[in-house]
């Protein structure tokens, strides 16, 4: 017995050191009872994706809506997914069931082939080959073509002349500012520029809703745009004619699993009854309803739908949203505290693994200055993996949600614990272990008694910057349907919404400043008192 | 306890020889002094009685067994350790840098704190419970190096490594504990190795004396043989540069 209390107490000191700390911000996290991701298929349930922009978003929402009023099936939301390679991949993979797609983005962005000009052509040809190649299956358009455009200022002297693309060769000043996926792909800038031979002075990566402010304050004369944006008359920009015929048709349509359609074939049928039912204009006023009037995406969908004469029932029109942000934020407070549990469990779950697997690395490779020097630049690289490319790398291995957005975070965490680790280690005076080694303590002796008592201050350090760079990084956890406390954020960047990016931005920035805190007088309260005394 | 070294060499990586066919004997409950200028090999020599360095060749015995034979670590729990600046973890209290080994040898934390006033008062850190609760940083480098020597002493080792303990204080404290030092010697009877540069130190506390250069042992003796018959002009001239 005695023995045994005795090796209780040589534990003690690194359980305090690690596990309490660990095991505090994994209950913190732990509390937010993550609804975890459901794989496809299971029984039952569908699950819409979408990309992350407002028209995708508000598609998706009628498909979803329609499915839930016309089926007894389950759906689940995974809206606001990172781009098109990554809605796809999850589409793929089973993460999601269907997503809306277009004909030309599936044509040139996924197929990898060249454009073609007839709507009708592209459909088919694409619809054939997703079927044999991946099994997918292309329902019929929603009825509009949301092609890429080119837009300028319309009441600015430099460009009111501007009609066709074409005319750009006219004038070499224009600043361009185009989305990234644009400035990406061959339907995009690169081929647009080598058909008309265009030329700027600035090609600029600018995020969607950001790059209408920036024209309006005249930092960008010229910006890519879809034509069913519901921004460009409130901006006063116009589109210039894509004259020389370059952008193909993107008629936009539910792209299915075929699996899940065999599985559920129940929802072919409500999905089917949106054919043809979207102009243009239509899907403009739409799109004008949620970006610029900030109506919400489920009434302006079931607006939509009663509307279409779809489904029944009174419209019940949304109150007017509020004006001032904090009342904004009292509305939707119930909102915030379940995307600030699930930030938490996000960050504090990754925290407490990478705790828990860095330290014992540190230690590792302070043992050997041979695996220190590999082990360190290799995390170091690790690091420089933004964090988008890092998430869509792991997707055909673990999927979308929770999973996958957990194992980036983590990755991110492990270099400061562990680089923290080993210099704690490294930092301890040589004649103290030999001190150790010479009144008869063992390495492992060592090790529990002195090497990790004086180094946990550096290691708990390492666990906070770990901790509040995460908080930071767990927001972009929203574009693989992570959700969190970067579903307001990007939502509100792709609407331009200013209350919504601060519904987010505001609760994440408290998040890392209390974590902070309450972490450093952990490391405090965790440093052993002689060790204070000494400094 | 007696100890014996024959014949060691030690050679570094640089492959220079630390120590080149050093033999001496220590009778059980003498004091060696080990003496001589920095580099000489003293600090090498007392190191490789506890293996903290392995020779590269030749033997050392305690009580006729080769140190080899057994665990570093039973071994080193036979002998007392005590460093230049104490060598205490700054993370304990004294109390804890005390009880260290005999806690970790198994004793109980009842046994280890009926015993601790004893350990203390040994060192004269009294009153000693204003001292077990102290720091290392709240310690003078007097008071350091007396709990450095209680926590060598703890479990009654036969044998004890000093490796300049002294080295680092000021005068007066340096010949109070000396003092102490040699009221100890008298009292507990062990076989003492104490490295240090300073002479008048070695003649004071050593019942034999070593002096060394570049890694050999030069001359070994009472302080009066080496003071009366110094055996090189090195020797000479080092026994002088103290009494100058």
């Amino acid at each position: 017995m005695k023995t045994y209390t005795r090796t209780l107490l040589v534990f003690r000191q690194f359980i305090i050191t690690v596990a309490r700390c660990g095991i505090l911000l994994g209950l913190i996290g732990g509390l937010a009872t993550g609804s975890g991701l459901g794989k496809t298929g299971e029984s039952g349930r569908i699950i819409v994706g979408a990309k992350p922009f407002p028209e995708g978003h508000l598609l998706a929402e009628i498909m979803a809506s329609l499915i839930e009023r016309q089926t007894n099936l389950r759906v689940i939301r995974r809206f606001e997914l990172g781009g098109t390679s990554l809605c796809f991949a999850a589409l793929q993979a089973g993460e999601i069931d269907l997503y809306p797609e277009y004909t030309g983005t599936g044509l040139i962005a996924i197929l990898k082939e060249s454009a073609t000009q007839d709507p009708e052509a592209t459909y088919q040809h694409v619809k054939q080959a997703f079927l044999t190649r991946y099994q997918l299956r292309w329902l019929d358009p929603f009825g509009f073509n949301n092609t890429y455009a080119l837009a300028v200022r319309a009441d600015d002297p430099d460009t009111e002349r501007l009609n066709n693309i074409s005319d750009l060769h006219t004038t070499s000043t224009l600043r361009a500012g185009f989305t990234r996926e644009f400035l990406q792909r061959e339907d995009g800038y690169p081929g647009l520029r080598r058909h008309y031979g265009l030329h700027f002075p600035s090609v600029q990566g600018l995020e969607h809703g950001l790059a209408y402010k920036a024209i309006q304050q005249k930092q960008i004369d010229i910006l890519d745009a879809y034509s069913t944006d519901g921004k460009l008359d409130v901006y006063h920009l116009k589109l210039l004619n894509d004259d020389q015929k370059f952008f193909p048709p993107y008629y936009a349509a539910p792209l299915v699993r075929e699996a899940t359609l065999q599985r559920y074939p129940e929802f072919r049928a409500p999905l089917g009854s949106l054919k043809g039912t979207i102009s243009e204009a239509t899907m403009r006023s739409l799109n004008y309803q949620v970006e610029q009037a900030h109506r919400p995406f489920e009434s302006v969908a079931q607006e939509f739908l009663q509307n279409s004469g779809l489904i029944g029932g009174a419209a019940t029109d949304a109150s007017p949203r509020s004006t001032s942000f904090p009342k904004f934020l009292w509305e939707r407070r119930q909102q915030t505290l379940r995307l600030t549990l699930r930030h938490l469990q996000l960050t504090g779950l990754s925290a407490l693994l990478a705790t828990l697997i860095g330290i014992p690395i540190g230690v590792a490779i302070s043992r050997s200055r041979r695996w220190a020097g590999p082990t360190l630049s290799g995390m170091g690289i690790l690091q420089t993996i933004p964090s988008l490319a890092l998430l869509g790398f792991l997707i055909p291995f673990l999927g979308i949600g929770l999973k996958p957005a957990l194992a980036a975070l983590f990755l991110y965490a492990l270099l400061p614990i562990i680089q923290n680790t080993y210099a704690g280690i490294r930092s301890i005076d040589p004649s103290l272990i030999e001190a150790g080694q010479g009144i008869g303590m063992t390495a492992s002796q060592i090790l529990w008694r002195v090497e990790l008592p004086m180094a946990t201050r550096f290691i708990l350090a390492g666990v906070r910057t770990a901790t509040v760079i995460n908080i930071g990084t767990a927001t972009l956890a929203a574009f693989i349907g992570a959700g969190g406390l970067g579903e307001p954020i990007f939502t509100g960047l792709s609407l331009n919404d200013h209350f919504l990016i601060l519904a987010g931005a505001v609760p994440a920035a408290a998040l890392a400043v209390i974590a902070d805190l309450f972490l450093h007088r952990f490391e405090r309260w965790m440093t052993p008192k002689g060790l204070r005394l000494s400094r | 306890m007696m100890i014996e070294v024959q014949e060691v060499t030690k050679i570094f990586k640089a492959g220079e020889k630390a120590l080149d066919g050093v033999s001496l004997q220590v009778a059980e409950g003498r004091t060696l002094c080990l003496i001589g200028t920095s580099g000489c090999g003293k600090t090498t020599l007392l190191k490789l009685l506890n293996r903290l360095v392995e020779p590269s060749s030749g033997r050392i015995f305690i009580d006729g067994q080769s140190i080899t034979d057994q665990g570093v670590v039973a071994l080193r729990r036979r002998m007392g350790y005590v460093m230049q600046k104490g060598g205490l973890f700054p993370h304990m209290t004294v109390a804890e840098n005390v009880g260290l080994i005999p806690r970790l040898a198994g004793w109980s934390t009842e046994r280890i704190r009926a015993r601790l006033p004893e350990w203390l008062e040994r060192v004269n850190l009294v009153p000693t419970r204003h001292f077990e609760t102290r720091y290392p940083a709240e310690l003078s480098g007097g008071q350091q190096q007396r709990v450095g020597v209680a926590r060598a002493l703890a479990i009654s080792p036969p044998i004890i490594l000093m490796d300049e303990p002294f080295g680092a204080l000021d005068p007066i404290t340096r010949r109070q504990l000396q003092s102490e030092f040699l009221r100890l010697k008298n009292e507990l009877k062990k076989t003492i190795v104490f490295v240090t540069h300073d002479l008048n130190e070695a003649f004071r506390l050593g019942d034999e004396i070593a002096i060394m250069d570049r890694g050999k042992i030069l001359q070994i003796g009472s302080a009066q043989s080496i003071q009366q018959a110094p055996a090189t002009p090195f020797v000479a001239e080092f026994v002088r540069s103290f009494s100058a």
